[in-house]
């Protein structure tokens, strides 16, 4: 073949090469602007450099996919560490590995791990024996609590608990344990000279944090979930008071307009006990951020003595210090200290300016103080950074020292609590601290990428979750309320939000989201990219409370799950197809991933249609509806459904309503129903 | 015309033998398949949850059923009223709990502590004012609270309240409430409950799910992981907590208001209240009082027992003696002996009636429980609280029965 | 043959590439630039606003501290007067207010500091100055306005670094200059009230698309800040403010940007000498444009956090002020995205009560909630319950907001002027325009019932409009 043959082809090949390549390339651009910028008006649509530079095809179809091949590539075995115990002789630090499943024991004098040991899954606490022989972890997603046997390092027992264990407690004998089930919101008193649970106390809505006070006579458990409220009412959130004489609920208290309680601490006179707070703005319309007008977040104090109750602000009129998780207090009493997990700081409190604040409220000197963005001056002396995700705290025995399990870089700070100055750091593993998807999980639970720090993506979904509440964020106030989604295994259920405008996460976390949400500046595309990877393909359900994986359907479960495909009423009519349920719920994810009018759109509502959210463990997911109207399943069917739009129901009988109620809560994973 | 007469006599014969066995045949049968109709073991898939049949042998092996302790008799019996504070005189149902005593009224609900009443209405959570049932669970603490309009938990101060929109609950009226560790039992105008306290989770016992001929249901109560059901016109229903089935204990002379063979079997359908003690299950009705001990039952009518009416609204029992609310005074049974507290009219004394057997001893009180129409009670140690239509009364052991008296 | 051919490309194109960066090297580090007058020439020096206008053939120009004598460089050559240099995010670029003849109006030029030639960005019939870099490469920058009844005042605008997009971000009746740009992406602007009058300056952040504008530091009693205010890494702020009792004493006061009224501090009092203006370097300490006594000429001194200061560059015959330097960026500002939409010409506000003050005037009964305009009142409405209230407002309409009780009496405000942009929605927490609360979470009465529509009276046009060139006056209706 000459050479003007061979030259004519190439020439060929390279138009078509290029016009391939400008067409596909153009073509490439039109998807990445459809699957995240969508249909905004101009000037954000012609951000076209930024686009450009974003173009990464592998970080969409990589990592983002659930179970894609490259998954398998990235790093898995962090540590985590997410709550501490030291040993009483200050010479062992016990470290919860949530994320390894694990419980490490390191010797304070080497800073070296001495022992790894299997436990649990997601174990979430320990709690250690006076003696340092026996210690106890909390498996949050196996619903039992671990004895080890610290010497030899075995987690010979395991004990059963209610759903989702999280904070523990010995009593002042140790002869019972206190465990706050998160999931089935009680509490099991375990007797640990038999082994087994006694009984089990009703909580508050989702219980974490529980400690017992100095005197050893009432533990105190604080919930992370308002307790279920009347429609648009103000959250109020439950600390339950047990007395550990009679080991009963002697009293129930609660933080008015707040949440998310996660931890607390007594002062060693036991006169006060402390814990941190979120206070969220979710009636107030989401005009603004400036000024507190989204989420502020506060010091929780109890005076034990009188019953009164205070919530002191930690942020400042122009800074916010999200998240706070942990509160530990000096033995002392002098100094508190505050992890802020979404801030990445350390708040160090002077508790006798505290006291003098709580007089001056007392007297009526100071009003509105848990509004008051100045107050934090008073007693707030020093703000220590932290690296990524500072959880769970320690004090050493003597006070001297603060070890801070920073969750997100798997490592544990040391703190001197007299120079106010990290000493030094214990890496709990040599994981790449910096992978893509780690980044991503940093990014969801930092507060940087919001206006002044305000909040952060677990603010509103903690444990990558929901918080329960219903957020007034649409352009004109008091209408399209939207209830906050779980975010747990998203993959497969696009498009999102409840009017469906959102094609990807990518769209719903990026140029949008920072306007109308975090309100400055947008997620960089490497970090977008990192944020939606971890998002899609690392959040998983717990395990469901009601079928555990392989189990078979209980009578009434399939009895619901016939009610849930039937295709005619009792009475034998015949039910469109669009009102049956299978139609718009379809397994695997129980979505058909489109919109439907079921007739429960409001006057305030401007559009009728809301898209099929996904029925994936939905039992976690209380209140229903796009505006948060119902606060149980069973109300879906017996206050919202009049005309039969949302599946016809209306023939049931209670006890099949019953069925269908106990089918749903049977819904797990989508993994199941592939 | 004389074989037309034998013709028509043999007839008679032959009617009358298959009337008595069919009488005979049916008090043996399986209760709930000999039916008027609508027998409750309808199709829907029921079947496997129906197993025992009901054995009556009627061996008249008397078991052992006197107590070890004596007859308790109360008196210095004290009057609750309107005046002392109670919000209404019509006073539905008591429950001491330790140191309070709990008094459901149709008016809401009353505790007295450290002698001072404190109401509870609907402005403070309560589901509805009229309080029909009050039962406490001994781990927890937690008061269940059955009232006309759906059940409360009133858990140290704060009222939950469940309804049949917002929960399993099956219907908003609760008849009773026993509460049991880990499970509450309710009995409600539309079939009754078990609701899981650990897990949320609700089943519901009606027509359709359990063998249940009617599903208005007045009285449950739990024991030995055992529950006990008084479905109005059904008899009751034994539920195994562990295995999921149901015995069904129904009146062998069925709508027949005449007992034909004493002793044969639930002494009649209408039931209103169980309570189970030591072994024994106490069925009260509208019409007697029905014992059972396992193995055998006994049915008490008042004309020839020391009963007081047979119209009975609830009964309790405790260290082998049962409590009995009855129309027309309190009565207290032990499987021999009867002690009946009245009223009398026109007088501010009361009177208290000592039957066993044939012997009856009449004693004249200074003090009277506050009405003849007894609607419940409760019993604790040797103090008993007694609601009736007409304010709430608390009595005390003022002596034992012993032979002498009898 | 093909081995040499690659190398001598690699060659050439490593040389070319060499040479671009060479090119392309600005202005080296550590080279301060700031503004110079003879030492004659007084007037406009120690004003700040409007008066800086009166400065007439000052220059901008750079030189390296470690050769002060020998490297000083005039950059504004042919320009009648140049003044308030600032640096781009990059140091490549250089924005001023410059005017080439001297009955030019003060215009925004921007310098390449490579080829230090100048380019005009404003080309309108009034005095554009102040102007500060924007962190999307675009600038915002002062520029006047008069109106016979009102008085004088200047108006903030933004622009793309090549003038297009020209967009008014201010509409009150102030006089808005010395911006610079806050860590969080706001600008920071100094502002006077003009209409009704006051002599108060106070410090106003606002969105660069002109919405959330407000209070953000008020200048403590008996001082009247002087200067740009200025935010460093550790977020802290600095101004110069003169002593409103004896105007030649001076000094650099700061707040920190978390917490403004909680943390005022006076880093260095002059006494009798006069601070002009200053800016905050990485290390810590503070380029000051200072002089003894009013008989000297403002020389460069370097202020440490302790107050001492040591001289940097002073000139008998010329005063030297405004002195920016080119070293890296301790930050770069937010890029804040923005809501604005063409689709809605109006902006809505939602006024919650704090609950103190619901405790205090326990019952609204009878109160009114009156929104006025330039020329009076524009709209008046009853107070809810709970005193909030949800208004909807025409975009860009100057507005003041107050609380009238039965008798017609002022209770509450006038609030300062404030406007709301297309599409713009923002909340107030009460009076106190510190907004030092933040909102009770309850539903507010106000948005259980419609918005109120403000019947807006029209108000004298301030702002440049898209055709205006030629020196024009504002047109307007007086009455």
């Amino acid at each position: 073949m000459k050479m003007s043959n061979r030259l004519i082809i190439l020439l060929i090949l390279g138009v078509l090469l290029f016009l391939m390549g400008y067409r596909g390339y153009n073509w490439s651009l039109d998807h990445y602007e459809y699957m995240t910028i969508g249909q905004v008006t101009g000037d954000i649509a012609n951000d076209r450099e930024a686009k450009i530079a974003a173009l990464k095809c592998m970080s969409c179809h990589t990592y983002t996919q659930r179970d894609g091949f490259f998954l398998q590539f990235a790093e898995k075995d962090y540590t985590s560490p997410y709550n501490l115990a030291v040993s009483s002789d200050n010479r062992r630090l016990f470290v919860t590995g949530q994320e390894s499943n694990a419980l490490y024991i390191v010797d304070l004098a080497s800073d070296r791990i001495i022992s790894k040991i299997p436990v649990g899954d997601y174990p979430h606490s320990v709690a250690v024996s006076r003696d340092g022989q026996k210690a106890y972890v909390t498996n949050q997603w196996s619903n039992s609590v671990s004895v080890v046997d610290v010497d030899n390092g075995t987690a010979g027992k395991t004990i059963k608990t209610g759903g989702g264990p999280a904070g523990l407690v010995l009593d002042h004998d140790e002869e019972f344990l206190y465990v706050a089930n998160t999931y089935t919101s009680d509490i099991s008193v375990i007797d640990l000279n038999q082994g087994v649970e006694s009984k089990r106390l009703r909580a508050g809505n989702y219980p974490t944090g529980i400690n017992i006070s100095p005197d050893g006579r009432q533990v105190l458990a604080v919930s992370q979930r308002s307790v279920l409220v009347e429609y648009r009412d103000p959250p109020k959130t439950e600390i339950t008071v047990i007395d550990a004489g009679t080991r009963r609920v002697r009293q129930r208290i609660h933080f008015e307009e707040a949440h998310i309680m996660e931890k607390v601490d007594f002062s060693p006179s036991g006169d006060l006990a402390f814990t941190t707070l979120v206070r969220p703005k979710n009636l107030v319309p989401a005009v603004q951020v400036e000024s507190g007008w989204m989420m502020t977040f506060a010091l929780g104090v109890i005076s034990l003595e009188t019953g009164s109750m205070y919530q002191l602000p930690l942020d400042e009129p122009n800074m916010f210090y999200a998240d706070p998780f942990d509160v530990r207090i000096t033995p002392d009493g002098k100094q508190a200290f505050i992890s802020h997990s979404g801030g990445d700081y350390i708040s160090v409190l002077d508790i006798d300016k505290v006291r003098e604040v709580i007089q001056q409220i007392d007297e009526g000197l100071i009003l509105n103080a848990e509004n008051d963005l100045m107050l934090s001056e008073a007693y707030i002396t020093k703000r220590i950074p932290t690296g990524s995700n500072p959880k769970g705290m320690v004090m050493s025995p003597d006070g001297n020292r603060l070890y801070i399990a920073e969750r997100l870089t798997d490592r544990i700070g040391v703190l001197n609590t007299q120079t106010l100055e990290l000493e030094r750091m214990i890496t709990m593993s040599s994981a790449d601290q910096q992978a893509l998807l780690r980044r991503g999980q940093q990014l969801f639970n930092n507060s940087g990428r919001t206006f002044q720090n305000q909040y952060s993506c677990y603010s509103c979904h903690p444990n990558d979750h929901e918080d329960g509440l219903t957020y007034d964020m649409d352009f004109y106030p008091g209408e399209d309320l939207s209830n906050v989604q779980t975010l747990r295994e998203l993959a497969g259920t696009s498009p999102f939000k409840w009017n469906g405008n959102n094609v990807s996460i990518y769209m719903q976390c990026g140029m949008r989201f920072s306007t109308f949400v975090t309100r400055t500046e947008a997620f960089s595309p490497e970090d977008l990219n990192a944020l939606v990877g971890y998002i899609t393909s690392q959040i998983q359900h717990p395990p469901n409370l009601y079928r555990g994986p392989g189990e078979e359907l209980t009578e009434a479960q399939r009895r619901g799950k016939e009610l849930f495909e039937r295709t005619r009423t009792n009475d034998g009519r015949m039910i469109a197809e669009i009102d049956q349920c299978i139609t718009c719920h379809p397994p695997p994810h129980f979505t058909d991933r489109l919109k439907h009018d079921v007739g429960t759109a409001t006057d305030r509502d401007n559009h009728t249609e809301f898209l099929t959210p996904h029925l994936n463990n939905i039992y976690e997911s209380a209140p229903y509806l796009h505006d948060g109207r119902a606060n149980t399943l069973e109300e879906l069917w017996t206050i919202y459904n009049d005309d039969d739009l949302h599946g016809v129901a209306n023939d049931m009988t209670k006890d099949q309503l019953n069925d269908l109620i106990e089918y749903l809560l049977s819904i797990g994973s989508a993994e199941y129903y592939k | 015309m004389k074989t037309n007469i034998q013709k028509f006599a043999l007839r008679i014969l032959i009617l009358a033998a298959a009337i008595i066995a069919l009488l005979f045949f049916s008090s043996g049968f399986v209760i709930n398949i000999f039916d008027d109709g609508d027998s409750s073991t309808t199709e829907t898939g029921l079947a496997e949850e129906i197993t025992a049949t009901v054995e009556l042998e009627n061996d008249s092996v008397e078991s052992d059923e006197n107590a070890s302790q004596p007859m308790p008799i109360y008196g210095n019996w004290q009057v609750f009223t309107t005046e002392d504070g109670l919000p209404s005189n019509k006073v539905n149902t008591v429950k001491i709990d330790e140191g309070r005593i709990l008094v459901g009224t149709d008016r809401g609900l009353a505790v007295l502590e450290n002698n001072q009443w404190t109401i509870y209405t609907p402005e403070d959570g309560l589901a509805h004012r009229n309080v029909l049932s009050i039962d406490v669970d001994e781990d927890s603490g937690d008061v269940w609270i059955g009232t006309m309009d759906g059940l409360n938990r009133w858990s140290a101060g704060v009222f939950e309240r469940f309804d049949q929109f917002n929960s399993g609950l099956a219907n908003n009226v609760v008849y009773e409430v026993s509460a049991d560790g880990r499970y509450t039992w309710i009995a409600t105008t539309a079939g009754a409950n078990r609701y899981d306290t650990y897990t949320n989770q609700w089943k519901i016992f009606n027509e359709e799910t359990s063998p249940m001929h009617e599903p208005w249901c007045y009285g449950i109560t739990s024991a030995e992981n055992k529950a006990y059901i008084a479905a109005w016109g059904g008899g009751v229903l034994e539920y195994n907590n562990d295995t999921g089935t149901f015995r069904v204990y129904r009146d062998p002379d069925g709508h027949f208001n005449l007992t034909l063979f004493p002793d044969d079997g639930l002494i009649h359908d209408i039931t209103t209240g169980v309570a189970f003690d030591n072994g024994t299950l106490w069925v009260s009705t509208y019409f007697g009082l029905g014992r059972y001990n396992g193995q055998r039952w006994w049915g008490y009518l008042d004309h020839d027992t020391g009963l007081t009416s047979t119209f009975i609204n609830a009964v309790k029992a405790k260290n082998s003696v049962a409590y009995l609310a009855t129309d027309y005074g309190l009565n207290t049974f032990d499987g021999t002996t009867w002690v009946t507290y009245n009223t009398i009219d026109g007088s501010k004394n009361g009177e208290t009636i000592i039957t066993n057997g044939e012997n009856e001893e009449k004693l004249i009180t200074d003090s009277a429980i506050s009405h003849r129409f007894i609607w419940n009670m409760d019993v604790q140690d040797d103090v008993i609280w007694v609601a009736t239509s007409y304010g709430l009364t608390r009595g005390v052991v003022v002596g034992y029965v012993d032979e002498t008296i009898l | 043959m093909y081995k040499k051919g690659t190398v001598i490309f690699i060659l050439i194109f490593a040389a070319v590439y060499i040479g671009m960066s060479l090119l392309n090297r600005s202005l080296p580090d550590e080279h301060i630039i700031m503004t110079r007058v003879s030492a004659d020439s007084e007037s406009g020096l120690m004003g700040t606003g409007m008066e800086k206008l009166e400065l007439q053939n000052a220059q901008i120009v750079s030189f390296d501290p470690k050769k002060p004598e020998s490297s000083l460089k005039i950059l504004t050559k042919n320009f009648a007067s140049a003044m308030s240099p600032e640096l781009s995010l990059d140091n490549r670029q250089l924005v001023f207010s410059g005017k080439k003849d001297i009955d030019d109006n003060w215009q925004i030029w921007m310098m390449n500091l490579n080829n230090l030639r100048a380019t005009q960005i404003t080309d309108n019939g009034r005095d554009c100055f102040d102007p500060v870099f924007l962190p999307d490469d675009g600038i915002a920058f002062s520029c006047t306005w008069q109106d016979e009844r009102l008085g004088n005042g200047s108006t903030l605008y933004t622009a793309n670094a090549d003038g297009s997009d020209l967009n008014a971000v201010t509409f009150h009746l102030h006089t808005d200059h010395s911006s610079t740009m806050l860590h969080d992406g706001r600008i920071l602007s100094v502002s006077q009230k003009v209409y009704p009058e006051t002599d108060i300056s106070n410090l106003l952040a606002l969105r660069p698309d002109g919405t959330k504008s407000g209070l953000f530091y008020d200048i403590p009693d008996g001082y009247q800040i002087i200067s740009k205010a200025r935010e460093t890494i550790e977020n802290k702020i600095f101004f110069v403010a003169k002593n409103q009792q004896n105007g030649l004493s001076t000094a650099v006061l700061q707040f920190s940007y978390n917490n403004p009224y909680n943390s005022k501090r006076t880093v260095y009092s002059s006494g009798g000498g006069q601070i002009h203006s200053l800016y905050p370097m990485n290390d810590g300490n503070l380029l000051i444009s200072y002089r003894e006594n009013v008989s000297d000429t403002h020389g460069i001194y370097m202020l440490n956090q302790q107050g001492e200061s040591e001289p940097v560059h002073i000139d008998g015959s010329y005063h030297f002020f405004e002195p920016v330097i080119i070293e890296e960026k301790p930050f770069i500002p937010r890029k804040l995205p923005s809501a604005l939409t063409d689709a809605r010409n109006f902006g809505i506000m939602v006024f919650v009560e704090t609950p103190q003050a619901l405790a205090e005037t326990g019952s609204f009964e009878g109160h009114k909630i009156q929104v006025m305009g330039v020329n009076g009142i524009m709209d008046e409405f009853p107070v809810l319950q709970d005193g909030s209230f949800y208004i909807r407002v025409d975009e860009k309409t100057p507005m003041r907001i107050q609380r009238v009780n039965q008798d017609d009496e002022v209770v509450k405000g006038p609030t300062s002027w404030l406007w709301l942009m297309n599409g713009e929605r923002r909340g107030f927490t009460g009076w106190d325009e510190r907004q030092l609360n933040s909102p009770a979470n309850r539903v507010p009465e106000a948005i259980n019932h419609p918005y109120v529509e403000i019947s807006v009276l029209d108000s004298p046009v301030l702002v440049i409009q898209n055709d205006e060139h030629a020196l024009s006056e504002a047109g307007y209706e007086n009455e």
